[in-house]
């Protein structure tokens, strides 16, 4: 699994590296069951704190995206709906631009409902 | 970077290496004899020089030619880690604490075992039993003497480095400006290892079954060490590439200022005469089965092979940081 880091952006490196997991999770470099790498490894592959690796394999196994165990290590849990989470930041750029252009809540549930057919 | 004469620091390194994998083994050979030399008269006219699981001795040596042939014993037990710490390159190279303490280690572990078993034989016609307490206590000293002979030879001189970019005809990976990446990965459990871990496991519960409880943990030791070498951490990233067993150990780091050329390849387990860590010509591969692997070329003319799947990825990585360094 390759994972990037933008060193010059705002959004914070513990963020980064979730996008990361999930991306490698949607283009197939990671499956579900599979062991993420040891967090003190990515941390050194990476050059940051094992702090900012620990924090997000927590916020992944928050989103139910891993689970953690101990003496098992981080693995992507099994009953994980990888389609949904494709999804979720297509839905997350749509959600960005109803707000930008001043569509409200239910008119882009309207949209979305009418699209459905 | 002011490098100053990098052949005097090879060459005082080398000295201390020498002392460190030959002197302290020599004395811990010398100190034997004199030891014997001293308590020869009080030692029985048949020494015992070996026991068996129970600890009752089976094997008896003459008086007289015990120093000869324990002396003998310690050379050659010692010997081939001698000569590995002198001669094998590539294995100093990535693990130099290791390879320069092994000698002095295990001439203190065969010292401290002698010594043990021949004491209680002062002053005695009846050859004394040895309890298995005796092992533990040799592997203590045994660490110690390794310690000291690793402390002794000290770090090697810092490599060479690098600031050449990537050859041009290696892939790049698109990593846009101002970002970084990192690959993790494992090397992939070959068949054939899974087989062999599958025949030794059927193995080991067989002959355990028939014997006693000791020979059941010396084997879980031996299959705890055979996992050690089965599966290997691996990475790639802004910090240079990393490969470390199943435990953490062993370990390989490469920086990436030590790092000329990287490619994605295919090695065979048999060039290098098997599975598992090995290092041949100055090269080390840690190979979990034939097939693709990633290949690193060091400044010092080195070469790391390590089994992985799709190593173009890591590989085209690697060569867009080599770029960068470069241009930096």
């Amino acid at each position: 699994m390759i994972l990037t880091l933008d060193l010059a952006s705002d959004r914070p490196l513990f963020n980064q590296i979730v996008d990361g997991v999930k991306r490698s999770l949607v283009d197939g470099q990671l499956e579900a069951g599979e062991s993420l790498p040891p967090g003190r490894e990515l941390a050194a592959a990476l050059d940051v704190s094992l702090e900012t690796v620990q924090r997000a394999y927590r916020q992944l196994a928050d989103e139910g995206v891993v689970t953690s165990r101990v003496g098992r290590g981080t693995r992507v849990a099994e009953s994980i709906d990888i389609g949904a989470m494709e999804l979720s930041s297509s839905v997350d750029d749509l959600v960005e631009q109803a707000r930008a252009t001043g569509i409200s809540r239910e008119r882009l549930i309207e949209l979305i409902e009418s699209s459905y057919g | 970077m002011v490098t100053t004469h990098p052949t005097n620091a090879d060459s005082k390194y080398k000295r201390r290496q020498l002392v460190a994998a030959a002197t302290i083994p020599a004395l811990l050979v010398g100190g034997l004899i004199i030891y014997l030399s001293f308590v020869n008269d009080r030692l029985p006219e048949q020494v015992a020089t070996h026991w068996d699981a129970n600890g009752t001795p089976d094997g008896f040596t003459s008086r007289s030619s015990l120093s000869l042939q324990l002396a003998a014993i310690m050379v050659a037990v010692t010997l081939p880690a001698t000569l590995i710490a002198l001669f094998a390159k590539g294995a100093t190279a990535f693990m130099p604490k290791v390879i320069n303490g092994l000698p002095a280690g295990v001439a203190g572990f065969v010292a401290s075992l002698l010594f043990l078993s021949i004491q209680p034989q002062l002053d005695t016609t009846t050859p004394p039993d040895l309890g298995l307490w005796v092992i533990p206590v040799a592997l203590v000293f045994a660490l110690v003497a390794g310690a000291v002979g690793a402390a002794v030879a000290g770090n090697p001189p810092a490599a060479p480095t690098s600031v050449a970019p990537a050859p041009a005809g290696a892939e790049r990976l698109d990593l846009p400006e101002g970002s970084t990446g990192a690959w993790v990965g494992r090397t992939p459990m070959g068949s054939a290892l899974v087989i062999s871990f599958a025949l030794s496991l059927i193995l080991g519960i067989v002959v355990s079954a028939l014997s006693s409880w000791w020979v059941l943990a010396i084997f879980a030791l031996s299959l705890l060490f055979v996992l050690s070498l089965s599966s290997f951490n691996v990475s790639a990233g802004p910090t240079g590439v990393r490969v470390s067993g199943m435990f953490g150990f062993p370990r390989i780091t490469i920086p990436l200022a030590e790092i000329t050329e990287v490619s994605a390849g295919s090695v065979r387990a048999l060039e290098y005469g098997g599975w598992g860590w090995r290092v041949k010509k100055g090269s080390t591969a840690v190979l979990t089965r034939s097939g693709p692997a990633l290949s690193i070329s060091r400044t010092d003319g080195a070469l790391l092979h390590v089994t992985i799947d799709n190593p173009e990825k890591p590989a085209a990585l690697l060569s867009t940081l080599l770029d960068r360094r470069a241009d930096a």
